[in-house]
């Protein structure tokens, strides 16, 4: 079930921070096609997994990969999170063939995706890859590490938005055995590293009682090459700030006791994560890609409907969800802001802009 | 603030004798005394109609987070312990011997839970040992080994909600987030959000 | 474009050769003679079978023996077999070379554990096939392992003479000879972190895991895949009781494809009976379900069917739709 669909092509800003100064912000073009997460007014945890088989002309989900106007921007950021941290990266050593897969997984997307940015050419095991958005051009052989400046899995995924993690499959269940996280939502690679899918869910609220993750697993463990699936997750930060790890929340947990009723549309931000699941070929492994979207209430409030749907999806939320997602405090705060552009109004079900 | 039940978190069970098994190696310090005696007694004994084993039950010994009790299980006259000066010295003889046996061999470990998760890493990742042949028994108070996410500190033996890492001076709150691999609770900054608005310590009960 | 999305592939017979008098093997390349996709040791394809009218007769899985890093081709090993319900027969008799098939992507339900320091790989006849894949796989990553195999006489031992020539660690048991392979020989002496594979009929199946259990080897280090057919859907009619439709869901579609080859949309997302979307009422009839969604309680009702995966036990249900 192919559908054909057109990949918007991304206009690349100049590098801007997601640190310090804050200078990340979001054109209008990328404000219209943000993953907005919201078909309903009203959320709570289900098994919200699809096909990840295209989706409208120019959108998130048309790509395998999507590359954004954000691009240079994250690729900075991951690189000065690496710098500070080498450990947000680690595969572990059962993992190689697993890292080989990755790498031809994503040059095979982003050069069918973005030939003008990415060409890949394979002549025999020798391979050579061509990233002129960063200006890389590398031969190499193919099932060879040496022959790369570093290993495989982090040699690619330091080109490609997103964190990525990896997992084997064994005795029925999946483990978190690698992974690449440099902007995730408050969970530690370091720390969940080896887990099952149990154990790194194990803090997540009433969805192993809702019975969400023994559905999800069993179905992840039948998922097949060439038939990806993909869901949204989504949560709040303070700030446009792309590393909210714990491993840094001593650092960054003090944000969101400064949100006021002044700075609160620019401050708070909606954080989508894409996450798209792939079965890999020669591991039998799953790859886990969380391509992660920022947006302050103010720029989201630019599009009247989402504006309307968050307000109700947030005044609404259990508390148990709004405080496992870190927002609890600041809630208030953002609801009352989000009340100006919330006339009531019946909206259309699904969550297109319009 | 305590997540009752989550699932990271380690259920320890008793000891109690494997049938299926064909060889048992026991492993314990100090406070896991009285489990190693009570396992040393059913394996000789032989319970629910299993064969007596006794000649095949191997036992290390050291009394790390003590008190040493060494001596009662050297008077119980069920086989000769092996006695190590610390935790380091018996994983390695441990791994020596279970190089040698075979897949029906299964591993009772009984001590403080810091101990415990040290033998069993060094079981899995030393011969190839899987966490299904290993049954582990928490002995003694209920303190815990922690790990600063920050600084990545362990401490091997916390025993309240609420602590100050020895590595970075952060004032930590204890998870029930646990890693297998590592063996260790998640400790995360408590006043990220209120700067010395600490909680009151309280005991931690498991 | 979403790269990675294959629903079947189209594959040409490159060749066919007589192994044993009842195995044939097959080499398969792809149809437009691009590179197939690499796959893990252990996997399997569907084969799809058409008979000359471009009906599906039979789809079959069968185990992938070439090396799983080669892209160039795959091969498959077929035993012939009288009794079945004709797939063996029509890979022997009807398919020639540079006839065409469709295959689905590689699956395995038989991997081997990237964690064992050794395997031990047990065969019983055809049952071969897939260690042929994964000693390959083996060999390339220098993890000890060894082979026995157990065989009839020589028509059941595919591969036999390659075998005895590249596998030091191989060891044959002719049946017909007298020789049978002792599992408990075989397992007594492994070491710590050794995980057991068995693929072959299901007595032997059950002879090793009888001696592994007997020997007191966890659970989770032994291995079988058994042969045995794949639940194969029967066809059914489905009647849409508010759109007072009938439509024919034929052995090889869900009841969610057979709706939307007819023009309807029902809600579905996960497609895999995993996200409780396609909950559908039934009015009337019996469901064989397969979905993880239902609890056990409402499949035993039949009140209610996750339309794409379960199918119909009788020859006709009716839905609330
Ligand atoms: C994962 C997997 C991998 C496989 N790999 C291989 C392989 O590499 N090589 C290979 O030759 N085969 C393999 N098989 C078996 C193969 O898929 C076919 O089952 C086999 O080729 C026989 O096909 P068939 O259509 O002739 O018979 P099938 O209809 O599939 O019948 C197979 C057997 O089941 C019995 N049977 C069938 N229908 C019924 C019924 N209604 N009631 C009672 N008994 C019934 C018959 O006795 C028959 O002997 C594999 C199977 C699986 C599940
Ligand atoms: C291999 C695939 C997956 C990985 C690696 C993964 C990883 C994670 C991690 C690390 C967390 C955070 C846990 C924490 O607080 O420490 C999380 C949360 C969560 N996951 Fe997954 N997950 C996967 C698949 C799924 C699937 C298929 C579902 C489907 C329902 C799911 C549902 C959730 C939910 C509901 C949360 C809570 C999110 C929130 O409220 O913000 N996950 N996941
Ligand atoms: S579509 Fe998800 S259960 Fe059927």
């Amino acid at each position: 079930m192919q559908a054909e669909t057109t990949v918007a092509e991304p206009n690349v800003k100049p590098v801007e921070t997601f640190r310090d100064d804050f200078t990340y912000s979001n054109s209008p073009e990328a404000i219209r096609r943000f993953p907005f997460p919201f078909p309903e007014d009203s959320y709570m945890y289900s098994v919200n997994i699809e096909p990840h088989n295209g989706g409208p002309p120019g959108s998130a989900y048309a790509p395998a990969f999507d590359i954004d106007e954000h691009y240079l921007s994250e690729i900075e950021e991951r690189r000065r999170v690496l710098e500070e941290d080498p450990s947000r990266c680690t595969v572990l050593p059962h993992m190689m063939t697993a890292q080989w897969d990755t790498l031809e997984l994503l040059m095979e997307s982003l050069s069918t995706d973005y030939p003008q940015h990415f060409t890949l050419t394979r002549d025999g095991d020798r391979w050579t890859w061509e990233n002129r958005l960063l200006g890389i051009r590398d031969t190499f052989t193919f099932g060879d590490p040496e022959t790369l400046p570093r290993e495989p899995f982090e040699y690619i995924t330091r080109q490609v938005q997103g964190d990525f993690t990896l997992h084997d499959q064994r005795d029925d269940m999946l483990y978190m055995d690698g992974g690449m996280l440099t902007c995730q939502a408050d969970w530690s690679l370091q720390f969940d590293l080896g887990m099952n899918f149990h154990e790194w869910h194990g803090p997540v609220p009433r969805a192993h009682e809702m019975g969400i993750f023994d559905r999800a697993l069993k179905y992840l463990l039948n998922l097949q090459v060439g038939h990806p699936v993909r869901r949204l997750n989504w949560t709040m930060t303070v700030n446009p700030r792309m590393d909210t790890s714990p491993e840094n929340y001593h650092k960054w947990g003090i944000d969101r006791a400064r949100v006021t009723p002044e700075n609160v549309g620019d401050k708070a931000h909606l954080r989508v994560e894409l996450q798209a699941l792939y079965r890999l070929p020669r591991s039998n492994a799953v790859l886990f890609s969380i391509r992660c979207y920022l947006i302050s209430v103010n720029e989201l409030a630019t599009i009247p409907k989402w504006a309307k749907r968050f307000h109700r999806v947030l005044k609404t939320l259990p508390d148990d969800l709004a405080d496992y997602k870190g927002f609890i405090d600041y809630r208030p705060l953002v609801v009352d802001y989000l009340s100006q552009f919330d006339d009531g109004e019946e909206l259309t079900p699904g969550a297109a802009p319009g | 603030m305590s997540m009752p039940g989550i699932k990271s978190k380690p259920v320890y069970t008793g000891l109690t004798p494997d049938p299926g098994a064909c060889q048992h190696v026991l492993a314990g310090e100090g406070p896991g005394t009285e489990a190693l005696l009570r396992m040393r007694r059913e394996l000789a004994e032989g319970n629910d109609g299993m064969a007596p084993a006794a000649s095949s039950v191997a036992l290390f010994y050291t009394a790390g987070a003590g008190p040493d009790r060494g001596d009662e299980l050297a008077r119980d006259g069920h086989g000769s312990p092996r006695f190590f000066p610390d935790t380091d010295g018996l994983c390695q003889a441990l791994n020596e011997y279970l190089a040698d046996a075979g897949m029906g061999v299964r591993l009772y470990v009984a001590g403080s839970e810091a101990f415990l998760w040290r033998v069993v890493a060094s079981a899995r990742d030393g011969v190839g040992m899987s966490e299904a042949a290993i049954q582990m028994e928490r002995c003694g108070p209920p303190a815990r080994p922690v790990c600063c996410i920050h600084c990545k500190t362990t401490d091997p033996a916390v025993s309240t909600t609420v602590y100050q890492c020895p590595g970075c001076g952060l004032n930590l709150f204890v998870r029930d987030h646990f890693s297998r691999r590592l063996g260790v609770y998640q400790g995360v900054c408590v006043d990220a959000e209120a700067p010395g608005d600490v909680p009151e310590p309280e005991e931690l009960d498991s | 474009m979403i790269t990675s999305q294959q629903p079947s592939i189209p594959v040409r017979v490159a060749g066919i050769d007589q192994v044993t008098p009842s195995v044939k093997t097959f080499t398969l390349e792809h149809a437009e003679g691009i590179t197939l996709p690499c796959f893990s040791g252990g996997s399997h394809v569907v084969v799809t079978m058409k008979d000359a009218q471009g009906q599906v007769c039979h789809r079959n899985p069968y185990s992938l023996t070439s090396p799983p890093d080669d892209g160039r081709c795959y091969r498959i090993s077929v035993r012939r077999d009288d009794a079945g319900r004709g797939g063996s027969l029509f890979m022997h008799e009807r398919l020639g070379e540079g006839d065409l098939l469709e295959i689905s992507a590689p699956v395995n339900l038989f991997p081997l554990n990237v964690l064992a320091r050794r395997h031990v790989l047990i065969a019983g006849g055809i049952g071969i096939t897939p260690f042929l894949a994964q000693m390959h796989e083996l060999r390339q990553r220098g993890v000890p392992y060894e082979l026995h195999y157990q065989f009839r006489d020589d028509d059941g031992a595919p591969y036999r003479d390659a075998i005895a020539a590249r596998e030091p660690t191989a060891t044959f048991y002719e049946s017909d000879r007298g020789e049978y392979l002792d599992p408990l020989a075989i397992l007594r002496d492994q070491p710590l972190g050794t995980h057991v594979y068995v693929c072959g009929p299901a007595g032997l199946i059950e002879r090793v895991s009888d001696a592994a259990a007997q020997l007191g080897w966890p659970a989770r280090h032994v291995h079988a895949e058994a042969f045995t057919a794949p639940p194969v859907g029967e066809p059914f009619t489905v009647v849409c009781n508010r759109s007072e439709r009938e439509i024919e869901v034929p052995g090889t579609a869900s009841v969610l494809e057979a709706l939307e080859g007819a023009g309807l949309e029902p809600p579905c997302s996960c497609r895999g009976g995993a996200c409780g979307e396609c909950e559908t009422r039934v009015l009337e009839g019996d469901i064989e379900h397969y979905d993880h969604f239902l609890s056990d309680d409402v499949k035993a009702a039949n009140s209610r069917m996750m339309i794409c995966v379960s199918r119909a036990r009788s020859q006709r249900v009716v839905l609330d739709l």
